[in-house]
């Protein structure tokens, strides 16, 4: 997921490439670049014992760093912000009513990606 | 052809549209820090504030469901309105200018498989204020997200609205084409 430049940060790498690589040592990314497995649409899939304690992790270890900002109307969700460049949005309660979690770097010319996060059987 | 719009009220409109004449004094947002993006942007004018804010709509396409972001005006909690003007870093870029003109920014993106359309989803993703010196935005961050950007610029076309990114992508079978249109609302 490396490679893309991003002048507000020394060094250039945007700190959520970092958090992504740090991510991957337990949820390996596939040779697109996306966590877990396809799902329906265009999201991905991440299935785990306890799905909230999992999207949990994915904001916690990916936020490292950013702004992180609340969602209105007593929703509960946050979003990460990387100087406006790069973002993590968690909801808890998707409209499938699953956890999902919204990875956006395209503004560093890579792929967005959805991961829900759902029950394993 | 399936068409799914998402598009501002008119009465979200005519509270923006209260907007013009106004001096601007700042802008925020809920739990704004050193970054000008929120789920919740307010417009605080020396007589008016207005919250412009976004939520997720689920909608119905042909084949699946999606979540996509909508632009709301005027419909907050109270609560969040406080909250963001009592905590909330300040922006105050054009503090004292006069809001001139409102403008919408209104994305058509169409998906075709195989040259033949399938669905197309109209919504308004910026809203552009117009004020003596230069020029600001609201706009959404992406498709699918309830966070809103601002950015500011000397002029409209230096303004640089986000392209408003989707999990659409087009490959050899399906293509998906985006059409934006500006219009002012008065």
């Amino acid at each position: 997921m490396g490679g893309s430049h991003d002048s507000a940060y020394p060094g250039g790498q945007n700190p959520l490439q970092i958090n992504i690589a740090e991510l991957a040592k337990e949820f390996p990314l596939n040779a697109d670049g996306l966590f877990g497995e396809p799902g329906t649409g265009n999201s991905q899939v991440i299935k785990s014992q306890d799905p909230l304690v999992t999207a949990n992790h994915f904001f916690d270890v990916l936020s490292q760093g950013a702004d992180i900002g609340p969602m209105p109307d007593g929703k509960e969700g946050q979003f990460a912000n990387f100087s406006n460049v790069t973002f993590v949005s968690l909801r808890p309660t998707s409209s499938d009513g699953s956890p999902s979690l919204l990875i956006n770097l395209k503004r560093l010319g890579q792929k967005m990606q959805k991961i829900h996060f759902e029950k394993k059987d | 052809m399936k068409i799914v719009e998402n598009t501002l009220s008119e009465d979200a409109q005519n509270q923006l549209v209260s907007l013009v004449g106004q001096k601007l004094e700042y802008v925020t947002g809920l739990g704004i820090k050193r970054f000008l993006a929120s789920a919740m942007l307010l417009i605080v004018t020396a007589d008016l504030v207005v919250d412009i804010s976004a939520t997720i709509v689920n909608e119905d396409f042909p084949g699946f469901r999606e979540d996509f972001g909508r632009i709301r005006v005027g419909d907050s909690l109270e609560s969040d309105i406080s909250a963001a003007q009592r905590e909330s870093t300040r922006f105050f870029k054009f503090s004292g200018e006069e809001i001139e003109r409102v403008l919408i920014r209104r994305s058509t993106m169409t998906k075709t498989e195989n040259g033949t359309g399938v669905w197309q989803y109209v919504s308004d993703i910026a809203i552009h204020f117009q004020v003596s010196s230069g020029w600001f935005a609201l706009s959404l961050l992406n498709h699918h997200d309830q966070v809103l950007t601002v950015t500011y610029a000397a002029n409209d076309e230096q303004l640089e609205i986000p392209e408003t990114d989707s999990l659409f992508e087009s490959d050899l079978f399906e293509k998906y084409e985006v059409s934006l249109d500006d219009f002012e609302i008065s």
